[in-house]
C-alpha cells in the first residue's frame, strides 16, 4: 500500500490536497469547534442570511425574469415544434441559473464584509457562536435563497412549458389530419409527438460502439478506411514501464535502450472512383506513394508522439502490402508518454493512424500489431479491436456522403440492448446528428438498415430528412431489433457531412421508455442549485478576507478560470505544443538555443495554465440543461455524480479555509 | 497567575499594538494591562478618547487578538465561545440586524444561546418590558428606532442569557436623563442580583454613581485603580451635615468651630444634582 501512495498523491494532487486541508482544518484547527457544532445556532445564522436577502426584496427579481423569458420565448424563431420546446427549456434554466448565480456571487460575497463594517458581527461574535457556525450558517442561508428563487423558477418553468406544450400539440394534430400538410418522412416524429407531447424524460438505449468505413465490410478483416485524413484507425495498448529497460543518459544518441518499436501491418489497396467523378486517365505507376501519419498518445492526451518527432512530418511511407512497417520510438520520446517513475503501474497508450491519399483505402490487421523491447524482445499486443472512426468534426465523427462517396458507411452496434417489449410492431428510435451541407438549401437525407444479427435480417431500409441537432423519430420492425444484437447502418445520398457520436450523446438511440418530465426539471433545477452552492461557498471564502468588490472579483475569476484556461490551452494536447510552434511558425533557419528558448517559453505557459485549470472548478460539470433540453432523463451516475464530486471536492477544502482564515481574523476594524 | 473563582476577569500583561500593512508598530493601544476585576463588582473602566478602553473590551471579548499577554474571562481565555454563554455585551452603538423588528432581533440572539422556544416567548417580553420597549415599539423595524430605543434593545440583547458577566460599552450615550436613571437602576439592580458589570464610559458621574472600582487608562497604561469612594475622598476636609438647622445652631456651631481653631469653616445648602431635579420633574409630570 505504502508503495503505491506516492504515486496516488501525484496522480492526484488536487484531490490529495483537498483532503489535506480539510483533516487538517477540521480535525486540526476546529476539532473542538466542529464538537460544538449547533444545528440551532446554524440555522438561526442562516434564518438571518435568508430574512436578509428576502427583505432586500431579492424575490422581486423572480417576476421580472419570468417577463423576459417570456418576451424572449415569444420572439425567437424555430423550425419545428420540438425546437419551441428546446429553445424555451433552454431560456427558461440558462434564466434561472444565471440569476441564481449573479445573485449568490453578490450577495454572499458582500454580506461578511459588509457586517465587519457595520460592527453587526461584534453582537454575533461575543455569543456562543464558533467562527465554523458562522460560514456554514451564512453557507446554508444563502443555499436557502437560492432554493427558494429556484423553487419558484421551477413552478414557473413547469407551467410555461406545460402551456407550450399543449398549444404545440394541438399544432401538431392539425397538421396531421392535413391531407398532404406532413412529408410521409418526418409523420413518424409527428405522430410521436401528437401521442406522447413534447416534454419528455427518455432513458435511451445506447449503442456499442459506432465505426465509419469507406464501404460496408463484408467481414471482420474486410474494415477499411479512407484517405485524405477523413478516417483513423485507433487502438489501445496497456505498457509495463518495468518491462522496458531505463536509457542511459551517456549511451550513444543513437542506442535504441529505453526506446520500443512500433509494428503497423499497414494494408492499403487502390479504390476505383465513381463513374460520375472518374480520375484523370494515368497508368497506374502514377499513383501516389501511400503514407500514413500516427499518433502515440497517453490516457488523458497530455503527451503525444508522432511522425513529426520521428523526422518524417510529411508522414511515413507504408511498405509493400503485406509487409509490417516497423518504427522505432526513442528513449526520449518514450519518456515523455511513460511516467518517469520506475515503480509506476502499468499505462494505458493509444495508438492512432491516420492516411493520406484518397486513390486508396486503407486497413491494418491486428496479427502482428504490436510495441516491441529492442534488448528484450518482449512484445506488447493491442488490448482492444481496432476502431475505425471518422474525422472529428463539430458535430462528432463525419461521415461523408453524396456521389463523390456512396460508399461510406458508419456503423452502430447494439450488443445486448433490448428494447422494452411491448404489442406494438414497431419500436421507436431517435435520430440525432450534425449536417454539414456542401450545397445551400438542399434538403439532406440519411439511410437506415437494421440488422439483426441473430437472425440475419435486413430490415427495410428507413429513409428521413435530417437537419442538425433536430431529434427524428423512427418506427423500426420489432423484429429487426428486439433479439437486442443489432446492427444500424447509416449512409447519406446528400452532398454532406454528416457529423455522428457515440457515447451519452450517440446519434442513434432508442427510446426504453418515457419518465417523468417533472422529475427530469427538479434534477436539473438540483444541479443548478449545487452550482449555486459552490459559487456561495467560493464568494464566502473571498470575503472572509477581502472586501466585498474585490471578493466579487476574485468569485467570477475561480468560477471561470478553468473554462478560460482551457480556451487558452487545450488540455488535452498541449503537450509538444512548444516544439510544434517552433516547427510550424518559426522560420525553417532559426537558429537551436532561440528555438528552445521559444519552446520551453511555450510549455512553461502551457503547464502553468494547464496547472491553474487542474486546481480550479470545472463549471461545465454543472450540465444542467443539455439532457432535459433534448428531452433525455438525466443519469444521477453521468450528470448528478459530477457535479456533486465538484460541488464538494471543491467546496468543502474552500469552506475550511474561510472557517480558518475567520478564526484568525480581527473581526473589529 | 492563575485565575480563581472570584475574579470574573483577570488581564496579564495584556497589550495591543496596530500594525501596518507591513508589519511595522502603529500604534500602542494598550500596554501591559494588569487588572483584576472580582465577581458581583461593578467595575468602571475609564479615560479619555483613544486611551485603550475600547480595545480592552474588544480583547476581552476575542473580537481582536492581544499582541502579548493574557486575559481570562472567569477562568477560560477571552474570546472562546464557552466564555461567550456567561457574558452579556452592550457595544458602543447599537450594532444589529436593522430590518429586524425588536421581537425577532431577541429571539435571534435568544437562539444562538440555544434556549428553549417556550423559554423564550417568556424572557423575550419580559425583557422588552425591563428596558421599556413598549408593544408597538417591538413590532417595529430596528431602522426605524430612535437612538435611545436602539440602547435598549442593545441592552435587551446583552441581557438575553441572563449573563454572570455583562460588558457595557458607554451605556448612557443617547439616553435621555430618565434612560439614563433606568439605566444606571438597572446596573444596581444587576449588582444586587450578584452579576458583574465592567462599564466602560467616558461620563464620569455615571461612573460615579454606580461602580464600585474604577481604573482610569491613558495612552493604553492604568494610570490608577481603586475604590470609587476612596479614590474621590478629600482627606484633610471633613464634612458635617444637619437637616432643619436653624440660624441659631448656625451660629453656635461657628462660635464652637472658633474656639476649638478651625477658623476656615465654611457654611452651605447642599444642592440636589440637575438629573435629580430633571428625573423628579418629569416624573411629578407624568403621574400628574
Amino acid at each position: 500500500m505504502f508503495a503505491y501512495f506516492p504515486d496516488f498523491i501525484a496522480n492526484n494532487p488536487g484531490l490529495f490536497l483537498a483532503a489535506a486541508i480539510v483533516l487538517i482544518g477540521l480535525f486540526g484547527l476546529g476539532l473542538k469547534d466542529l464538537l460544538r457544532l449547533s444545528p440551532t445556532r446554524l440555522w438561526a445564522v442562516s434564518t438571518i442570511a435568508l430574512q436578509q436577502s428576502f427583505r432586500r426584496r431579492v424575490l422581486w427579481i423572480t417576476p421580472l425574469l419570468i417577463l423576459g423569458i417570456v418576451t424572449v420565448c415569444q420572439l425567437q424563431k424555430s423550425f419545428d415544434a420540438q425546437d419551441v420546446i428546446r429553445q424555451t427549456t433552454m431560456v427558461c434554466l440558462f434564466a434561472s441559473g444565471l440569476l441564481v448565480t449573479l445573485l449568490t456571487i453578490i450577495l454572499a460575497a458582500t454580506n461578511l464584509p459588509r457586517e465587519i463594517e457595520n460592527r453587526v458581527i461584534y453582537t454575533i461574535a461575543t455569543k456562543p457562536v464558533t467562527r465554523l457556525e458562522i460560514v456554514l450558517g451564512k453557507i446554508v442561508g444563502f443555499a436557502r435563497v437560492s432554493f427558494w428563487i429556484l423553487f419558484i423558477m421551477g413552478l414557473f418553468t413547469y407551467g410555461y412549458l406545460h402551456l407550450r406544450n399543449y398549444t404545440l400539440r394541438n399544432y401538431v394534430s392539425a397538421q396531421l389530419a392535413a391531407p398532404g400538410a406532413v412529408d410521409d418522412s418526418i409523420r413518424p416524429t409527428l405522430e410521436y409527438y401528437r401521442e406522447h407531447g413534447l416534454l419528455h424524460a427518455r432513458d435511451l438505449g445506447l449503442p456499442d460502439s459506432l465505426n465509419l468505413y469507406s464501404h460496408l465490410p463484408t467481414s471482420p478483416t474486410d474494415r477499411w478506411i479512407p484517405g485524405l485524413l477523413e478516417g483513423e484507425m485507433l487502438v489501445r495498448f496497456t505498457i509495463d514501464p518495468l518491462r522496458i529497460p531505463r536509457a542511459d543518459p551517456a549511451a550513444d544518441p543513437a542506442s535504441t535502450r529505453g526506446g520500443v518499436f512500433l509494428h503497423l501491418p499497414i494494408l492499403y489497396r487502390s479504390v476505383s472512383r465513381p463513374p460520375s467523378n472518374p480520375r484523370p486517365a494515368t497508368s497506374p505507376t502514377t499513383l501516389p506513394v501511400p503514407r500514413i501519419s500516427f499518433g502515440l498518445f497517453n490516457a488523458n492526451k497530455t503527451a503525444v508522439i508522432t511522425n513529426r518527432e520521428l523526422g518524417a512530418p510529411q508522414g511515413i511511407e507504408i511498405p509493400n502490402a503485406g509487409d509490417i512497417l516497423t518504427l522505432l520510438i526513442p528513449p526520449k520520446a518514450l519518456a515523455q508518454l511513460l511516467p518517469p517513475n520506475p515503480n509506476a503501474s502499468p499505462a494505458d497508450l493509444f495508438l492512432q493512424i491516420t492516411c493520406d491519399s484518397d486513390a486508396y483505402e486503407y486497413s491494418m490487421s491486428r496479427d502482428g500489431l504490436a510495441i516491441s523491447v529492442p534488448e528484450t524482445r518482449h512484445r506488447f499486443l493491442p488490448v482492444t479491436d481496432i476502431a475505425f472512426a471518422g474525422r472529428d468534426g463539430a458535430y462528432g465523427q463525419q461521415l461523408r456522403g453524396g456521389s463523390d462517396a456512396p460508399n461510406r458507411v458508419a456503423l452502430y452496434r447494439f450488443t445486448n440492448q433490448k428494447p422494452h417489449p411491448t404489442q406494438a410492431p414497431f419500436r421507436l428510435f431517435e435520430v440525432r446528428l450534425g449536417v454539414e451541407r456542401l450545397e445551400e438549401d438542399a434538403s439532406s437525407y440519411i439511410t437506415l438498415d437494421f440488422l439483426n444479427r441473430d437472425t440475419g435480417q435486413l430490415a427495410p431500409t428507413i429513409q428521413t430528412s435530417v437537419e442538425t441537432n433536430r431529434s427524428v423519430y423512427l418506427n423500426v420492425p420489432a423484429s429487426a431489433v428486439d433479439s437486442g444484437n443489432f446492427d444500424v447502418i447509416i449512409k447519406t445520398p446528400s452532398n454532406a457531412w454528416l457529423g455522428l457520436r457515440d457515447g451519452p450523446l450517440a446519434s442513434l438511440k432508442f427510446v426504453k421508455h418515457d419518465q417523468s418530465f417533472a422529475l427530469n426539471l427538479v434534477k436539473s433545477l438540483f444541479i443548478i442549485w449545487l452550482m449555486s452552492l459552490l459559487v456561495t461557498i467560493i464568494a464566502i471564502f473571498a470575503s472572509t478576507f477581502l472586501s466585498w468588490p474585490i471578493a466579487v472579483v476574485l468569485t467570477v475569476v475561480v468560477l471561470s478560470g478553468h473554462w478560460a484556461a482551457q480556451q487558452v490551452v487545450d488540455v488535452q494536447s498541449s503537450t509538444g505544443i512548444g516544439r510544434q510552434i517552433v516547427n510550424d511558425l518559426m522560420p525553417r533557419d532559426i537558429d537551436p538555443a532561440s528555438a528552445r528558448a521559444v519552446s520551453s517559453s511555450v510549455d512553461a505557459l502551457v503547464y502553468t495554465l494547464n496547472s491553474v485549470a487542474a486546481i480550479l472548478p470545472d463549471i461545465s460539470q454543472f450540465s444542467a440543461i443539455q439532457e432535459i433540453q433534448q428531452g433525455i432523463a438525466i443519469s444521477p451516475a453521468v450528470v448528478i455524480f459530477p457535479a456533486l464530486q465538484v460541488t464538494f471536492g471543491f467546496g468543502l477544502p474552500l469552506l475550511v479555509l474561510a472557517y480558518a482564515f475567520l478564526k484568525y481574523k480581527e473581526v473589529a476594524p | 497567575m492563575m485565575p480563581s473563582d472570584s475574579q470574573a476577569i483577570q488581564t496579564d500583561n495584556l497589550t495591543k499594538v496596530y500594525r501596518d500593512f507591513w508589519g511595522r508598530d502603529k500604534v500602542r493601544a494598550l500596554d501591559d494591562l494588569n487588572l483584576t476585576i472580582h465577581r458581583g463588582e461593578v467595575f468602571g473602566l475609564l479615560g479619555p478618547n483613544g486611551s485603550g478602553k475600547s480595545t480592552t473590551i474588544k480583547l476581552l471579548l476575542g473580537l481582536i487578538f492581544p499582541t502579548r499577554g493574557r486575559a481570562s474571562i472567569m477562568g477560560h481565555p477571552a474570546g472562546s465561545p464557552a466564555v461567550n454563554e456567561r457574558i452579556g455585551f452592550l457595544p458602543e452603538e447599537s450594532y444589529l440586524y436593522r430590518f429586524l423588528n425588536g421581537e425577532e432581533t431577541l429571539h435571534f440572539y435568544a437562539r444562538l444561546f440555544r434556549i428553549p422556544r417556550k423559554e423564550r416567548n417568556r424572557r423575550v417580553p419580559k425583557l422588552l418590558d425591563i428596558v421599556g420597549l413598549d408593544a408597538k415599539a417591538r413590532k417595529r423595524k430596528l431602522r426605524e428606532y430612535s437612538k435611545g430605543m436602539a440602547r435598549r434593545i442593545g441592552l435587551a440583547q446583552a441581557l438575553i442569557n441572563n449573563p454572570d458577566l455583562i460588558l457595557l460599552d458607554e451605556p448612557t450615550t443617547g439616553l435621555d436623563p430618565i434612560g439614563t436613571r433606568e439605566m444606571k437602576d438597572l446596573i444596581l439592580s444587576l449588582k444586587a442580583q450578584g452579576k458583574t458589570v465592567l462599564l466602560c464610559s467616558h461620563l464620569l458621574a455615571d461612573v460615579q454613581d454606580v461602580c464600585d472600582r474604577i481604573t482610569i487608562l491613558y495612552r493604553g497604561k492604568m494610570q490608577t485603580l481603586g475604590l470609587v469612594k476612596d479614590l474621590l475622598q478629600v482627606r484633610d476636609i471633613t464634612d458635617i451635615q444637619m437637616k432643619g438647622a436653624s440660624d441659631q445652631h448656625i451660629a453656635q456651631l461657628k462660635d464652637f468651630l472658633q474656639s476649638i481653631g478651625a477658623p476656615n469653616a465654611t457654611f452651605s445648602h447642599p444642592t440636589t444634582t440637575l438629573e435629580d431635579l430633571f428625573v423628579r420633574i418629569v416624573r411629578e409630570n407624568k403621574d400628574a
